[in-house]
């Protein structure tokens, strides 16, 4: 109990809270602006955090994180475009409600499901993250090496539409993570006699080269032929506590739905969402209300998506693999901040647990108020033109990896990674596998060979423990559920 | 790995090869993008030497050109305000040594 209550005492630092209402508006603009995602905004304000106490750090980076997933919602209602990939299922009854002049019935419906989704998954996070993390502890290198192969295996599995995309998109994120010298035995690889590539590439200039600036090439594309949409005004609307209640299954269904798709390795909101919406809409009383704005429909994904938040923390806190991308820019955060995430790092902090919990929390009550005081100025965040708010996200992002190091090359080396991940992205890779397998390379390399020396060079060791045959096991079955559901979607279309 | 790797590859290319009826759609607009690289791969190579104010408000006016905003006026104002809110938040708040 006393831990539960040690994080609020952090948390009631106005420093913090005036953190966490900066985070959340700047998520808001971030996830509200169509082409800027939570994550790429996560990725550019890591490296300003640089300079701040743990507490307000988080603070920012966790309301960024809460903001973002909700505001992607805020385009699919009043233009029909996802403000990131994981609100596109809102689209299909945000915008039918919004054409019925319920713009803002849609806008209050997806920030209170937003809220009580953040808030389910903060809780499950509170809760199931000491148990894992107990668990963790008994884990030796070979099941380490075990661990972080399943994360590789269903980011591959279930991130993007081809699943041999997704592996080779791994692949070659441990390739640029080879890059430098070997933990171990200290030989340089890839460096091509060049002393600045023996540390290797560094994980910001990496995150923010893969998930910001090629985020904002592939939509220097489309810039200028933006077509300047109307929003018809629309009145702010307070939630109704019956049309929740009438839908609490649905509700509570979507919350569990989006931390347990959230806690999978490599899943994230995209596939949280469709999951809730589709089984909102296999088990609901009215499905044919479904497509024509039907609120069921808009709090199933809104819920999934922002309980992935928590469910992504889990595995992040617990072993030290993200969840999902946004998580994997949060293991750079903590690593700024001198921690190392693993099972040791809660055994050691606790404190920090609940800390999260409750700025999860703020930042979820933050959120609903802004968004449902703050409705009538989302026109205005739609109306910035992004021909001026382009170049500034690009400088932010080079001046982002040039302060994490002080240093000249990562700005060259951001400019090289971001236009590689570009020419991926436009071949029909996804980015997630790439940076996991480029976290992940590492930890499997390291845990290899400290699993190898410690059993005399014998093999046998990675399979020898119940442990690690479970964790085996379960990322077949994972990625054999992933397999076969690709091949049912690809004959059904 | 590098193994794997190449018969992922020729495994992906034969296929391809074998339904060669569906191309991928693969379509760069040039016309913007290279342009945008050229002058993101220049802003990167001269702030060391120029420094950070004569090389970011230059990227930010001729990025801002680029992109088709076209009035000298607020091209000029909004990257002289944008340059020094920049200033202000990494240079004297956050201090970074640019």
């Amino acid at each position: 109990m006393s831990n539960f209550t040690s994080g609020f005492i952090q948390v009631l630092d106005p420093s913090v809270l005036l953190f966490c209402v900066l985070g959340v508006i700047v998520g808001i603009i971030f996830g509200a602006v169509p082409g800027l995602t939570a994550t790429t905004g996560v990725a550019m304000f890591t490296p300003m955090t640089f300079g701040m106490p743990m507490s307000s750090s988080f603070a920012f980076l966790l309301g960024i994180y809460c903001g973002g997933y909700y505001a992607g919602s805020i385009p699919a209602v009043l233009i029909r475009t996802p403000g990131s990939p994981g609100n596109a299922a809102t689209c299909l009854d945000g915008y039918p409600m919004c054409k019925k002049g319920q713009a803002g019935r849609a806008l209050s419906l997806s920030v209170t499901a937003s809220c009580i989704g953040g808030i389910f998954s903060a809780m499950c996070l509170f809760f199931f993250a000491p148990i894992i993390s107990n668990m963790a502890l008994k884990f030796g290198p070979a099941e380490y090496f075990a661990i972080a192969l399943m994360g590789m295996t269903c980011i591959a599995s279930v991130s993007g539409k081809d699943l041999i995309k997704g592996v080779i998109g791994a692949l070659i994120g441990i390739n640029i993570s080879m890059i430098g010298m070997d933990s171990i035995s200290g030989v340089s690889r890839f460096t091509f006699g060049h002393v600045r590539m023996m540390s290797g590439v560094s994980l910001v200039p990496a995150l923010i080269g893969l998930f910001a600036l090629t985020e904002v090439l592939s939509k220097t594309e489309k810039i200028g032929q933006d077509d300047i949409r109307n929003i018809d005004s629309f009145n702010f609307h307070l939630p109704n506590f019956k049309e929740y209640w009438s839908i609490r299954w649905a509700l509570f269904k979507s919350c569990v739905i989006g931390t347990v798709i959230g806690a999978i390795p490599g899943t994230g909101p995209t596939i949280a969402a469709w999951m809730a919406y589709n089984e909102a809409k296999r088990s609901s009383k009215n499905p044919e209300e479904y497509g024509h704005g039907s609120a069921e429909g808009i709090v199933a994904c809104e819920s999934s998506t922002n309980a992935t938040t928590g469910g992504a923390l889990i595995p992040l806190l617990t072993l030290g693999i993200p969840g999902d991308s946004v998580t994997a820019v949060l293991l750079g955060a903590l690593m700024i901040q001198g921690l190392t995430p693993g099972p040791m790092m809660l055994r050691e902090n606790f404190g920090i647990l609940s800390f999260f919990l409750w700025i999860l929390i703020i930042a979820n009550f933050i959120m609903l108020f802004l968004g449902l005081f703050g409705s009538k100025f989302f026109p205005y965040i739609l109306a910035v033109p992004s021909k001026i708010l382009f170049p500034f996200v690009i400088v932010l992002c080079m001046l982002g990896s040039f302060s994490s190091a002080n240093s000249f090359f990562d700005l060259k080396a951001v400019v090289v990674i971001g236009v590689l991940g570009y020419v991926l992205l436009k071949l029909g890779f996804t980015m997630p596998p790439l940076v996991l397998g480029f976290i992940l390379g590492p930890i499997i390399e390291s845990s290899f060979q400290r699993a190898m020396i410690g059993s005399n060079q014998n093999p046998l060791i990675f399979i020898s423990s119940p442990l690690s045959i479970g964790i085996y096991s379960f990322t077949i079955v994972i990625t054999a559920m992933m397999y076969l559901r690709q091949k049912r979607d690809s004959k059904q279309t | 790995m590098a193994i794997l790797g190449l018969a992922l590859i020729i495994r992906d290319h034969l296929r391809l090869r074998r339904n060669s009826g569906e191309r991928l759609d693969i379509s760069f607009r040039w016309s913007t993008l290279v342009p945008v690289i050229l002058l993101i791969s220049l802003y990167a190579l001269a702030l060391e030497p120029l420094g950070f104010i004569p090389s970011t408000s230059m990227f930010l006016i001729t990025a801002m050109f680029l992109f088709g905003l076209r009035s000298w006026k607020q091209l000029l104002f909004i990257s002289a305000c944008g340059t020094a809110f920049l200033y202000a938040v990494f240079v004297i708040f956050l201090q970074v040594q640019l």
